[in-house]
């Protein structure tokens, strides 16, 4: 009973550390910027500095509706959106390593992202524009739902569902479908390099839209994921001792399989495929904290979101004002670390 | 169990709602007063502009050409940083690439226009409403006219403009009135070479057009997509006449000395050439372009 109470404080603090990390770096990013105290400026044009900053964030008007529109209309939702998407590719990934049993398993793994990039590809392409939405957007999360509804249709058996026969079956239409992108690269003009800074992935064209749009849903799904963290612990020790203690494997492992799957694929059609995080990040926190979800869950998605909005800030303000896709940030920086931490613990208990 | 059910199906409700709101929010947004231009855009958008821009931000290498040659360069207060003509505009500030522009130095300058290649659109969808955006999208020589006019309108620079127009359409015709009375076999056969072996231009671009308007027949002129890769094989087997690479791809001596090509006529005869890839795009060089073309292709008659 003691200890149980002792590791419940440790979790505690844990999440409360993280959460302060997190809105640490919120506040850190949101100085950091072209126009922001530590950003290069543009001729001609006052920079927006430090106390300005926080009185528009705190609603006061007399300034340059220029620079409220910058802080509040594309630092803010970009900031948002960065951590809602690095919280939501870390829970995913949690999730999948969790259910596949599989440390190589990422949200990807199922093929969504090769999905999402021909819808994005199709649109890019084509030039489609249904209803004046970001078509892009909208094919994206369509294709990459449609890849996940023929995987888990090819990967059923008799009413079930082994992991081998999804892990395959993702990886064929995963290919399948990146040929698909490959041909709409060869046949596409102009367009091309759109499509391959699309599939690098980045946050530039974040806007409060995309948050509107991937907010509820993102929090919904990671919100789920983690009432199943229980769940997860037990599939870990496989799906027959499942049985065993009562739970419906094929049940369970159905709605973790909907819910990694819709909120990994509105982050990709949200933003490209900006990989590394789904994949490194639940290992690092399995690493830091132990492998038991309920507190991996958590504690992932809080470390996803701030590794996402601090990366994505080093990305727009290294070369300023160019831009560096964030994947390539996030692996740069991602990777040392993590070799450090494995290093160090040499031997590693990964379930 | 039974929790976790009320929670999914919380879940998929909001969804359905999330999918609905944000429709209607971006469904419903406009703003209108009175303009003194309105434009139809290069993608069809209805552009208004209430005042000659003053501070104009160039996304697109073929706008910022335009803006310099109509005499605007004091405008351009951005650019982004594949615009490099003329040598003038490293003086601007650079405000990234239409793949991943900075949204925030883009607003930070204040532009009253700003003018993108149509392809941008995706990554300026969140500050459409702060910026009024123009979208360009020339694909032949008479779209490119008709854009220099367009700019010229916005700018209030109509004379400049038609000026220039003027100026390009007779050199096009000096020219295309000797060319268009070629027959089949006078024009000569050309390959034209992109980034790399075989990847040449087809149906539908600038640079095919180009090349028939300067005398020759492009050997992948009914190749169905823009930008096809054609084999060594049928390179070879069509025997081009003349070979012009683009300056960013390979070099006169590359191709020269590849295996098999030798038997190639533009090779036999020394007729391989390298064009500056600024003289190909939508700007106002493509007549420089096409006057080189047009004297590689008939040195009897344009020298």
């Amino acid at each position: 009973m003691f200890d149980h109470r002792k590791r419940l404080i440790k979790w505690v603090a844990i999440i409360f550390f993280l959460f302060a990390l997190l809105i640490f770096s919120v506040f850190l990013s949101l100085m950091i910027g072209v126009m922001g105290p530590i950003g290069k400026g543009v001729p001609d044009k006052e920079k927006i500095d430090m106390e300005e900053i926080f009185h528009i964030l705190i609603g006061k008007e007399n300034y340059p509706s220029i620079h409220k529109s910058i802080i509040l209309d594309i630092r803010l939702p970009r900031i948002l959106l960065a951590g809602i998407i690095g919280a939501a590719l870390v829970t995913a990934g949690c999730a999948m390593q969790g259910l596949f049993r599989n440390p190589m398993a990422s949200p990807y793994i199922l093929g969504i992202s090769s999905g999402a990039a021909f819808g994005a590809s199709l649109a890019i392409a084509v030039g489609l524009n249904i209803f004046g939405l970001n078509s892009v957007q909208i094919l994206a999360f369509s294709f990459a739902l449609l890849d996940i509804f023929v995987v888990y249709n090819i990967a059923k058996y008799k009413g079930a569902v082994p992991t081998a026969n999804l892990l395959l079956a993702g990886i064929a239409v995963g290919y399948f479908f990146s040929a698909l992108v490959s041909f709409i690269k060869y046949i596409a003009g102009e367009e091309l390099r759109a499509i391959v800074f699309w599939l690098m992935g980045g946050l530039w064209n974040a806007s409060w839209e995309k948050v509107y749009m991937t907010f509820p849903l993102a929090v919904l799904g990671i919100f789920i994921l983690f009432l199943f963290s229980r769940e997860l612990n037990i599939m870990l020790t496989g799906e027959i001792s499942a049985m065993s203690v009562g739970i419906n494997a094929e049940q369970t492992k159905k709605v973790i399989l909907i819910f990694s799957t819709l909120i990994t694929a509105i982050s990709v059609s949200v933003t490209g495929i900006i990989g590394f995080v789904g994949l490194i990040i639940p290992h690092i926190m399995r690493l830091l904290v132990g492998p038991d979800h309920r507190i991996l869950i958590p504690s992932s998605c809080l470390m996803g979101a701030t590794f996402l909005i601090l990366t994505d800030t080093l990305a727009r303000s290294i070369i300023q004002p160019s831009e560096i896709p964030v994947g390539i940030i996030t692996s740069l920086f991602g990777v040392p670390f993590f070799i450090y931490l494995l290093r160090r613990k040499k031997m590693v208990r990964w379930w | 169990m039974d929790g976790k059910k009320a929670a999914i199906w919380l879940a998929i409700a909001l969804l359905i709602l999330t999918a609905f709101g944000s429709g209607y929010l971006i469904a419903h947004k406009e703003v209108k007063t009175k303009a003194k231009i309105t434009f139809i855009d290069g993608i069809g958008r209805t552009v208004e502009i209430h005042e000659t821009p003053k501070r104009v931000v160039s996304m697109a290498s073929s706008a910022t050409e335009i803006l310099y040659a109509i005499g605007c360069s004091e405008n351009i207060v951005g650019v982004d940083k594949y615009s490099d003509y003329p040598p003038d505009v490293k003086n601007k500030t650079v405000i990234g690439s239409s793949y991943s522009p900075n949204l925030e130095a883009i607003v930070g300058l204040e532009p009253d226009l700003l003018i993108a290649w149509w392809y941008a659109r995706d990554n300026l969808l969140p500050i459409e409403d702060k910026v009024t955006v123009m979208y360009i999208n020339p694909q032949s020589v008479e779209d490119v006219l008709q854009l220099i006019r367009q700019i010229g309108l916005i700018m209030n620079k109509v004379e400049e403009a038609e000026k220039l127009v003027k100026e390009m359409q007779s050199r096009i015709e000096n020219i295309t009135q000797i060319t268009e009375n070629l027959n089949k076999s006078q024009r000569p056969l050309v390959y034209y070479e992109l980034s790399k072996k075989g990847r040449t231009v087809g149906q539908g671009t600038f640079t095919n057009e180009l090349i028939y308007m300067a005398g020759g027949i492009n050997i992948a002129a009914d190749e169905p997509f823009r930008y096809p890769d054609l084999t060594d094989e049928y390179i070879i087997a069509r025997n081009p006449d003349v070979i012009v690479v683009v300056s960013y791809g390979a070099s006169v001596e590359e191709i020269k000395s590849r295996e098999g090509w030798q038997n190639i006529n533009a090779i036999k005869n020394d007729r391989v050439y390298s064009i500056d890839r600024h003289l190909v795009t939508a700007s106002p060089r493509l007549v420089d372009g096409l006057e080189q073309l047009a004297k590689w292709f008939h040195p009897e008659l344009f020298d």
